[in-house]
């Protein structure tokens, strides 16, 4: 296999820094809405990876038993900062990650992860609102 | 760490409530901190199991590694 853009190694080796920037960002120390816009640039730098992958014709494989994943405790519903109608968008979008992991192709994972970015924003974005801080999801 | 889930560490960090310091590429808290908030949130429940247990090591795997959809299958 040759080292080539759009080879195999290079989307691969695209989807691994990814990786470590997502994994970096869900176990991350960031204080609010830091902690958001990390976990929402981490998931744009997957959708980009996992698209580049998808032109690139990199063969998919699922992955069986990710549906219901949780990414992380603090993250899950109960005590979380800011308005719960944005964390419900991001409940649902960490839910098709799930899916779209045990699913059909890259593609969809990365629009999975789109929706992921923009629903984290969003939170951040709400707390940036000093009002919104108090309110839980 | 003290017997404490990280993921009940990484909250308090991410809402202020116990200080965290960045070094390098990792974070650093005193352990006078988080002893002290255990110690808030024993008194406050009068008992002492709410030490969370440790985190499944399961856990934080799935959804973490996007490498694992790539098949390198005829790759080797």
């Amino acid at each position: 296999m040759s080292d080539e853009f759009g080879s195999v190694q290079e989307a691969a080796m695209h989807v691994r820094r990814a990786d470590a920037r997502w994994q970096a960002a869900v176990h991350g120390f960031d204080p609010y809405p830091d902690r958001l816009r990390r976990l929402a640039e981490a998931a744009e730098g997957e959708r980009k990876a996992l698209l580049f992958a998808d032109l690139c014709n990199v063969r998919w494989k699922p992955q069986p038993g990710a549906r219901g994943l949780r990414l992380a405790a603090e993250l899950d519903p109960g005590d979380r900062i800011g308005p719960e109608k944005l964390w419900v968008k991001f409940d649902k979008a960490l839910d098709q990650l799930g899916v779209a992991l045990e699913g059909d192709g890259f593609a969809e994972l990365a629009a999975v992860f789109g929706s992921l970015s923009a629903a984290a924003t969003e939170i951040a974005d709400a707390l940036d609102q000093p009002d919104e801080i108090s309110k839980t999801g | 760490m003290l017997g404490v889930n990280p993921s009940t560490v990484r909250y308090w960090v991410s809402t202020g409530r116990l200080s965290a310091e960045k070094r390098g590429r990792g974070w650093v808290v005193k352990r006078d901190d988080l002893e002290t908030i255990m110690a808030q949130r024993r008194r406050r429940a009068g008992r002492p199991q709410l030490v969370e247990p440790l985190a499944d090591p399961g856990e934080q795997r799935k959804g973490l590694s996007m490498l694992d959809s790539i098949d390198f299958s005829d790759d080797a």
